[in-house]
């Protein structure tokens, strides 16, 4: 499957989408509006756009705390997300989960999680249930560095090699868990990728500020898992523009390290090429950028003025009746 | 009546529910051709193969994760968990996922998982296979948590769990696979939070959970003897909790003990006490009493162990206290 | 239009911050974006950005001000732009200065009061069982102290029954009926006051006492007794008198006696006459066939019905099994084998139980009509009273007629008036028109 001149302009869209969402929530946040835990995934948006381009709509994909990119990839309505931000009635999840829980399981988004390495045995859960259904559908598995260290990430990954889920675990190595270097926390260096032997499937490193690297290699994995060949583990070399939360000063990075990573920005890359190649003139690319920017007002003036659910929905969802 | 083992029921539950609908599987560490470590899939899978019992590596958090995932895309799976001690490794995907995936998501999601596990003392298995979590459990909204204490209650429980759409820990005690008991071979439903009343009697309430029913019924038919009166209550699912019967029985009788294996600190006999003095408490005549374990870990030796959990004699003597 | 930026929540923990520096001043162009201001927070020095694009009208925040969260520390807008009103000032303060100034605590002396303090010995511990009891008969917990039986002496509900069956304080009217009566008030709960016994007591007071003996002819236990006569204080009674013509019923009894003496060797008596119609009347209308336990009412298929019968010992009810399958001399023989065996002290709880309707009859004492108290869990009772010869008027004419009154005491949390009615009419009609019994 071959990225048409439509699905780039797409991939550019919802990369710019990401970026003036996370931009909009750091200042929502700043101002109040917003509250809760916000992990913001600017800088990261080639990793989880490149590889949703490369899954059906039927597909599923599983998310993390840093999750805005991922909904926004597997084809999430901004003005939604943000509703659920402002823990609106309008909100993907009515309100009850916000930034850290936020699923459209609509698009098959299994959602975002709280919890560090949580969501990779629910993943490949799904995958077993695919198998299982002979459905021919695959999961996108996203997790962080920090998660690659859990106990869930050992029997999860362990478990999809042994029964060859329809799984492609994608690893968004962004170099910290929070504070720690990755350097420091992970003892086979410099990639997590090698780990994947251990599990009978293959590994792979990428470059995750390219786009279009991350969606050649996630749709191989994605290709080889519905032909029921087993999971392959990604390994996408990223960097958050911002602290881990709205409270981390980033002390344990310089600031020259940053500007280096902000010098390869995914998005402007990207855009450079697209012009390059002729997909975007330079007039249409900055037309685009405006809308995204728009948009992102306009979902933010959308949550706003959308209603609080209403008190007597607490005890509601609790269970299925 | 035909009369079949606790452990023969849940066999025939499941396989029934397998039968029924093709998106209930079991797995779990040697739940196929061992047939669990209990033997309560024994037979299943040379049934149903190796696809649908389905052996597992020794990851119970994978175990629990993998039904949250497969139950949450279309799958009605049955993970088993060999020992409810175990339950710590697994205890996110539990408490964090299964339980609290369809709030999360706005009530958009529903989790259909059923996880049976083992719990409780009397084979000197000591500290880290002996005990009685339910507590646990019962603190996490978003979960039920069923106890059967009987064969037909099992049986009748159990499908009913499978075919819930809500996550479900189901906790069999070890000491009960062997029981017999009278399970009819039509098909029955038992809905949970229903409690049962296993004796009637208008002197003292005992709420027993899980074996303690069938240690308060022996007391009951002794106490009988010098004419007093015992109702046993049996609330099978300790989430829902069937407070309507337990207050009607206490309306009746003024004085309750409540009876469990698990530790008395922070246990089900605290909540169930607590719910009585808050519905009832103008029908008390005497202090709600808890009979449960001791607050510490379970010992190894058998004279420890016994002493470690309530005996007949002790509900007894616990009746004879507050009447 | 110009915006005003404000210190921002740069930590969840952060309440206000400290500008520490300005990296621009006024005048200058900045862009959205751009770091302005550094700020220390109680975490690190933070950069803060412009949230928008344009030259910095006002710095409202000097460096070394302490802002508190959300208030303003600058404007940005277009140059020349005329500055917004800002609330401000009043909230920030200089860090030199002390944040806040603590209240000078004056010590606070509270009165003594040594009657809130209730010691240990002096506080009656009651079961809120009990406690509710007691208020419900008006006794005090304060008499009920030093009677506790509960575990640690507490008073439970026996102890304050027991008080209750001890005191019988009586009006002077209950008292002169008792002695009417015969009956022994002694063990009897009114339902006055503290169980003050009332004039409306006594008819019951009749009966209560002869549950109390049936208890003890069985040898069942204290606490049932207790039960029962609580039982009997729950139901709702509500009495239905009716007059019956006793004449035909007079007249068959007179034609029966030496048949039924051929047949079963005893004498028919009213009562077997009466008993006969009612177990018709109850197989007819099973909603008065019933037990209630307070939460279910359940309908007897057969009619066991209790005749209360008086013994010197007091008054016994034994029960007649399926009573509407028996001719009436095989009631009359059933009723005196009972009644000897209870002389004899034989009576066991079996032939004592599970009856579904009582029949009293104190006809014998000349009492013409008077009010029963149901026997839980059954659901009504029927009074005879004595037969007496009485003016009628039959066809316009006035003729002596045997009269007898019936009072039915029913339930009515179980039935309604009309039902009740219905039977008693249906009792009448059978007695009326004795030949009606063998249709």
């Amino acid at each position: 499957m071959a990225l048409s001149k439509k699905d780039m302009v797409e991939m550019y869209r919802r990369m710019l989408l990401v970026r003036y969402f996370e931009e909009k929530v750091d200042e929502l946040y700043g101002l109040g509006k917003i509250k809760g835990g916000t992990h913001l995934y600017a800088g990261e948006e080639a990793v989880a756009i490149g590889a949703c381009a490369a899954i059906k709509p039927d597909d599923y994909i599983t998310s993390t705390h840093r999750g805005h990119g991922h909904c926004v990839g597997k084809g999430g309505d901004p003005k939604l997300m943000m509703a659920e931000l402002w823990g609106k009635k309008t909100g993907y999840c009515k309100g009850k989960g916000g930034s850290l829980h936020i699923a459209d399981l609509s698009s098959n988004n299994l959602g975002a999680n709280g919890i560090v390495g949580g969501g990779i045995p629910i993943a490949t859960g799904a995958g077993l249930s695919i198998q299982m259904k002979k459905s021919k559908q695959v999961v996108l598995c996203f997790f962080g560095d920090g998660a690659s260290n859990t106990g869930s990430f050992h029997e999860s990954l362990n478990m999809g090699g042994v029964w060859k889920l329809p799984v492609v675990y994608i690893c968004e190595n962004n170099l910290y868990g929070m504070s720690v270097p990755a350097a420091r926390a992970c003892a086979a260096q410099p990639d997590i990728a090698i780990r994947a032997t251990s599990y009978g499937m293959p590994g792979q490193v990428v470059d995750g500020m390219d786009v279009l690297a991350v969606y050649e290699a996630v749709r191989k994995a994605v290709d080889k898992a519905r032909k029921g060949s087993g999971p392959t583990l990604i390994e996408c070399k990223t960097y958050r523009y911002k602290g881990h939360s709205k409270s981390d000063p980033r002390a344990y990075r310089t600031r020259e390290e940053e500007a280096e990573w902000q010098a390869r920005d995914a998005i402007l890359s990207f855009r450079k090429k697209l012009v390059e190649k002729d997909v975007l003139t330079e007039k249409e690319a900055e037309r685009i950028n405006n809308e995204a920017y728009e948009y992102i007002e306009a979902s933010a003036r959308f949550a706003e003025e959308s209603p609080y659910p209403d008190v007597s929905e607490l005890l509601e969802d609790v269970y299925v009746d | 009546m035909r009369e079949i083992t606790f452990q023969q029921a849940l066999i025939e539950a499941m396989r029934e529910e397998m039968l029924r609908d093709e998106r209930v599987f079991l797995m779990g560490e040697d739940v196929g051709l061992y047939g669990g470590a209990y033997g309560a899939s024994r037979g299943l899978f040379n049934e149903f193969g190796p696809e649908r019992i389905r052996d597992t590596a020794i990851s119970e958090a994978a175990i629990v994760g993998a039904g949250v995932g497969a139950a949450l895309t279309g799958m009605r799976p049955i993970a088993e968990i060999m020992y409810i001690d175990f339950t710590g490794i697994a205890m996110d995907q539990i408490a964090n996922q299964a339980a609290k995936v369809r709030y999360m998501f706005g009530g958009k999601a529903r989790v259909p998982l059923v996880i049976r596990t083992s719990c409780g003392s009397g084979r000197s298995f000591a500290a880290q296979h002996s005990q009685c979590l339910e507590a646990w459990f019962m603190h996490v909204p978003g979960l039920y948590v069923v106890m059967p204490s009987n064969p037909y209650d099992a049986k009748g429980l159990l499908k009913t769990c499978i075919r819930d759409d809500n996550p479900v820990i189901f906790i069999e005690h070890k000491m009960s696979y062997k029981m017999k008991g009278q399970v009819p071979k039509e098909e029955y439903l038992i809905p949970l939070g229903q409690a049962d009343v296993k004796r009637s009697g208008g002197d003292v309430t005992v709420i027993a959970i899980s074996t303690m029913v069938q240690r308060a019924l022996k007391a009951a038919e002794e106490l009988a003897v010098e004419g007093i009166e015992v109702e046993v209550i049996d609330p099978r699912s300790l989430v829902p909790l069937d407070m309507e019967s337990i207050c009607s029985s206490v309306k009746k009788t003024g004085r309750v003990i409540v009876v469990h294996e698990s530790v008395e600190r922070g246990g089900p006999g605290a909540e169930i006490a607590t719910r009585i003095m808050e519905e009832a408490f103008d029908y008390l005549d005497a202090p709600v009493k808890r009979l449960s374990g001791k607050n510490c870990p379970m010992p190894c030796s058998p004279v420890l162990e016994e002493a470690a959990v309530p005996q007949i004699s002790d509900i007894i003597g616990a009746v004879k206290e507050i009447i | 239009m110009a915006h005003i930026m404000i210190m921002p929540l740069l930590a969840e923990t952060m309440d206000e911050g400290t500008i520490a520096r300005w990296m621009v001043k006024e005048g200058d162009t900045v862009k959205r974006g751009d770091p302005i201001v550094e700020v220390e927070t109680d975490k690190a020095n933070m950069e803060v950005v412009a949230v928008a694009s344009g030259v910095i009208l006002k710095i409202v925040a000097s460096e070394g001000t302490t802002v508190p969260v959300y208030e303003p520390i600058a404007v940005i807008g277009e140059a020349g732009e005329k500055l917004p009103e800002l609330n401000t000032g009043s909230k920030a303060q200089e860090t030199a200065g002390p944040k806040k100034t603590l209240k000078e605590q004056t010590p606070v002396t509270l009165p003594e009061d040594v009657e809130t303090v209730v010691p240990e010995e002096a506080r009656i511990k009651i079961s809120p069982r009990a406690r509710r009891l007691a208020n419900d008969r008006g006794v005090s917990v304060e008499v009920l102290a030093g009677r506790g039986s509960g575990p640690g002496g507490r008073i439970v509900e026996r102890d304050v029954k027991a008080y209750l069956l001890e005191k019988p304080s009586v009006t002077p009217l209950a008292a002169r009926m008792a002695a009417v009566e015969g009956t022994d008030l002694s063990g009897i709960i009114g339902s006055g006051p503290g169980g003050k016994i009332y004039s409306r007591d006594i008819p019951a007071a009749v009966s209560a006492s002869a549950v109390g003996e049936v208890i003890k002819l069985a040898g069942m236990r204290k606490i049932i007794a207790d039960r029962l006569s609580q039982s009997a204080h729950t139901a709702v009674q509500v009495t239905l008198i009716s007059e019956v013509d006793m004449t035909a019923a007079v007249a068959m009894r007179g034609r029966l006696l030496p048949v039924v003496e051929k047949a079963a060797g005893v004498r028919l008596t009213f009562t077997d006459i009466i008993a006969k119609a009612t177990a018709l009347a109850l197989s007819e209308m099973s909603l008065i066939n019933s037990t209630f336990d307070g939460e279910e009412i359940t309908l007897h298929k057969d009619v066991n019905l209790g005749v209360a019968v008086a013994l010197e010992q007091g008054l016994v009810v034994p029960v007649i099994r399926e009573a509407d399958a028996l001719g009436l001399a095989a009631i009359s023989a059933s009723i005196k084998g009972l009644v000897e065996k209870a002389r004899q002290g034989k009576l066991g709880a079996a032939e004592m139980n599970g009856g579904t309707f009582t029949v009293t009859n104190l006809g014998a004492f000349g009492v013409e009509a008077f009010t029963p108290i149901i026997n839980p869990p059954q659901t009504g009772i029927l009074g005879v009273g004595a037969i007496k010869e009485k003016p009628a008027v039959v066809d316009g004419q006035i003729v002596s007629r045997s009269m007898m009154y019936l009072s039915m005491v029913f339930d009515h949390r179980v039935m309604d008036g009309a039902d009740a009615a219905r039977f008693l009419q249906r009792i009448k009609s059978l007695l009326e028109q004795p030949e009606l019994m063998l249709v």
